[in-house]
């Protein structure tokens, strides 16, 4: 009878832990957590609205379509696009905008919340991403 | 024997047992906490700050843009007017770090934050001697008003806004004419006369519109 057993209330309080730290798992896995997008979306709405409103530096109708023409006009346009939107977002936010011929900004870290938008022009779609700095 | 050893063990993983569910009740209570949000709050301040800088909005000129004189002029009860979503809740109004109009003191509100520009317009005036009838207003502006007073002798029998034909009276324009220009491009307007016009018998009036940027704070408490 001397054989090293285990208890039984030893293993059905083991099987009871396991039990509840499952449901446990449950509650710390599937809430989500307190995201901000809502908040980081509408940044990177309006930035998109500011910028598809402005005048051309030199030729189409805004700014955004002006970038989205060519790769020349992009090159000509990106330094002032991006002098234009680190003018217009708070400081503590980062950004890129990507065009067709291009991007302008930060480059995109993994693992933190985006705020994105997608806006057509004549020419293609730009897509701005911001983020906390 | 081994109904002795029963006793402890029972202890033990009555132990276990309990200091789990003690740990599963705080993490639960943590994640309780978490999750739980205001979501009436935060939607009327979305629903305000959208609001606030919409195109038909009071206070914008155009989306994302307000006028600067409509914000100086803003205060409480003007906003509870214009803006029915804010009811009976404490809302403050900020720009940057300047308070537009708050309906009470916030203390641990619920915030949206927009990116807008803000609009401040100033007219001027300009009525130069026109010798080649043509007249390039220097800044871009989306209305120009136009008060023509010709000398005798003079008729002004057109005037043209980048080619475009937008007055025409063959026996002669008198007066003060309000007209379209566009904000993309630059204004150029060209006088038809059969005569000299000198300094002041055209005056040119133009809006001149200076954008600054700011970050409006949309505050609201329960």
């Amino acid at each position: 009878m001397r054989r090293g057993q285990l208890s039984l209330s030893a293993v059905e309080a083991g099987i009871g832990v396991l039990l509840v730290f499952a449901v446990t798992t449950g509650f710390v896995l599937g809430t989500p957590p307190a995201d901000d997008s809502g908040q980081l979306d509408a940044y990177a709405d309006d930035l998109a609205t500011v910028l598809s409103n402005d005048a051309p530096r030199h030729g189409d109708a805004t700014r955004l379509a002006e970038v989205t023409r060519s790769p020349d006009a992009f090159d000509r346009e990106a330094d002032a696009l991006d002098e234009r939107i680190r003018r217009v977002l708070p400081d503590n936010l980062m950004y890129r905008v990507q065009t067709p011929y291009g991007g302008v900004g930060f480059p995109r870290p993994d693992g933190v919340s985006y705020g994105v938008t997608r806006r057509p022009t004549a020419y293609g779609t730009v897509t701005i991403w911001v983020w906390y700095a | 024997m081994r109904a002795q050893l029963n006793l402890p063990s029972l202890g033990v993983a009555l132990l276990l047992v309990t200091a789990a569910v003690g740990l599963s009740l705080t993490v639960a209570q943590g994640a309780f906490a978490g999750a739980e949000r205001e979501p009436v709050r935060s939607h009327a301040a979305n629903a305000l700050a959208d609001r606030l800088v919409a195109a038909d909005g009071p206070l914008a000129k155009r989306e994302n843009v307000l006028d600067g004189d409509e914000l100086d002029a803003l205060n409480a009860s003007q906003l509870r007017a214009a803006f029915p979503v804010v009811g009976n809740r404490t809302v403050a109004v900020r720009l940057d770090d300047r308070t537009l109009a708050r309906t009470g003191a916030v203390s641990n509100p619920t915030t949206v934050r927009r990116v807008v520009l803000v609009a401040n317009t100033t007219t001027r005036t300009l009525a130069p001697a026109l010798s080649t009838g043509e007249l390039t207003i220097p800044r871009r502006t989306g209305r120009v008003t136009v008060r023509i007073d010709p000398p005798t002798g003079t008729t002004v029998r057109a005037v043209r806004v980048n080619d475009r034909t937008v007055l025409l009276n063959d026996s002669g324009l008198r007066g003060t004419f309000s007209i379209r220009a566009s904000r993309w491009a630059t204004t150029t307007l060209r006088f038809d006369a059969d005569g000299p016009l000198p300094a002041g018998s055209v005056r040119v009036t133009y809006r001149v519109e200076r954008t600054t940027k700011g970050v409006l704070v949309v505050a609201v408490d329960a």
